[in-house]
């Protein structure tokens, strides 16, 4: 019995200690990565937790290469953007300006009822005061009314550029370097964030 | 950064000690299967005080490396060599000839198997 109270100390610290390093990011919203981390880690520290036979590195060694490849994963997303729509997937816009889009809500299998709830959640009653309202990745649903500015894209994000984005925003080349360079910025390529709404509102940060 | 260095420690770590129980145990089991070889040997041919020498240096080398054994890989495949060295050693001191050396061929079945585990191949994978 003193084993298995000392087994467990034991996990119970590696794991704190483990997560601690993943990040604060790990213990808030969980992406689909980082939810796979969770579970597997759980269930990986419970067998050789219940089974005295079973080596405590048995457990250890898995949870620190899950560690490591969730580090290397997020330095990857990090850096290359399709890498982080393939693995996160990408925000997916259901209320457009005011207009529900029911093909998006299709492919999400999204039906009204999860959308009205929601909706409540954030304190909103009505769909009519919506003026965007976007499924975030981690699942949760970020919700715009009218009198807000509406939605802010990402037309650049660690000096490249979303060229979807800009045709979304109905931006050309030419407007978009005008931009930057009014901002003191040469050119994309020094620019760490950049966003924008559908009025043209612009919040540009620098790389350092 | 520190994270990052953290975890490239980790992984260092996990990678050595990966390699390192490997090795250490591949090489106690190529040691106890080459000490086995010799005592199946000399029961065979009825030298009974040579195959129990040999028996024996297997018993010791097991229970020296028992520790280190018990912390890398599982603590049931250790117990159960552990207990069929100590009745191969039994027999052999008995010199019972047929069932000491089918005792030998199941001891051998557990240390290729130990031996096995260890490998990366796509049994051992999936």
């Amino acid at each position: 019995m003193a084993v298995l109270f000392i087994r467990t100390a034991l996990f119970y610290g590696a794991i704190v200690i483990f997560l601690r390093i993943m990040g604060k990011r790990q213990l808030g919203e969980l992406q689909p990565t980082e939810f796979a981390v969770t579970l597997l880690i759980a269930d990986l520290a419970a067998i050789p937790i219940q089974s005295g036979s079973i080596p405590v590195l048995n457990g250890l060694v898995p949870i620190a290469v899950l560690l490591v490849t969730e580090m290397f994963l997020s330095i990857l997303t990090l850096k290359f953007r399709k890498l982080r729509m393939i693995i996160s997937g990408h925000p997916m816009t259901i209320i457009k300006q005011g207009k529900i889009q029911q093909d998006v809500m299709k492919k999400l299998r999204f039906n009204t009822d999860d959308l009205l709830e929601e909706l409540r959640l954030q304190g909103v009653s009505d769909v009519g005061d919506v003026d965007y309202a976007v499924l975030e990745t981690n699942g949760k649903m970020s919700v715009f009314t009218n009198d807000q500015n509406g939605l802010f894209y990402s037309v650049i994000s660690d000096g490249k550029v979303d060229k979807k984005v800009m045709e979304n925003l109905n931006l050309t080349s030419r407007d978009l370097l005008r931009i930057v360079r009014s901002h003191g910025y040469t050119d994309e390529s020094r620019v760490f964030l950049m966003c924008m709404n559908q009025q043209h509102k612009v919040f540009i940060e620098g790389k350092q | 950064m520190s994270r990052y260095i953290t975890t490239f420690v980790i992984f260092i770590l996990t990678v050595s000690l990966t390699i390192y129980s490997s090795i250490y145990i591949k090489n106690h089991c190529k040691a106890l299967n080459s000490l086995m070889e010799e005592a199946e040997y000399f029961i065979e041919n009825s030298m009974y005080e040579n195959a129990e020498a040999a028996v024996l240096e297997a018993v010791k080398t097991t229970r020296q490396k028992r520790a280190v054994l018990c912390v890398l890989t599982n603590h049931d495949i250790i117990d159960n060599l552990s207990n069929n060295l100590v009745r191969t050693l039994s027999l052999t001191k008995n010199k019972e000839k047929a069932l000491a050396l089918s005792e030998i061929t199941v001891t051998r079945e557990i240390i290729d198997a130990i031996f096995d585990a260890q490998l990366l191949t796509v049994e051992n994978i999936f």
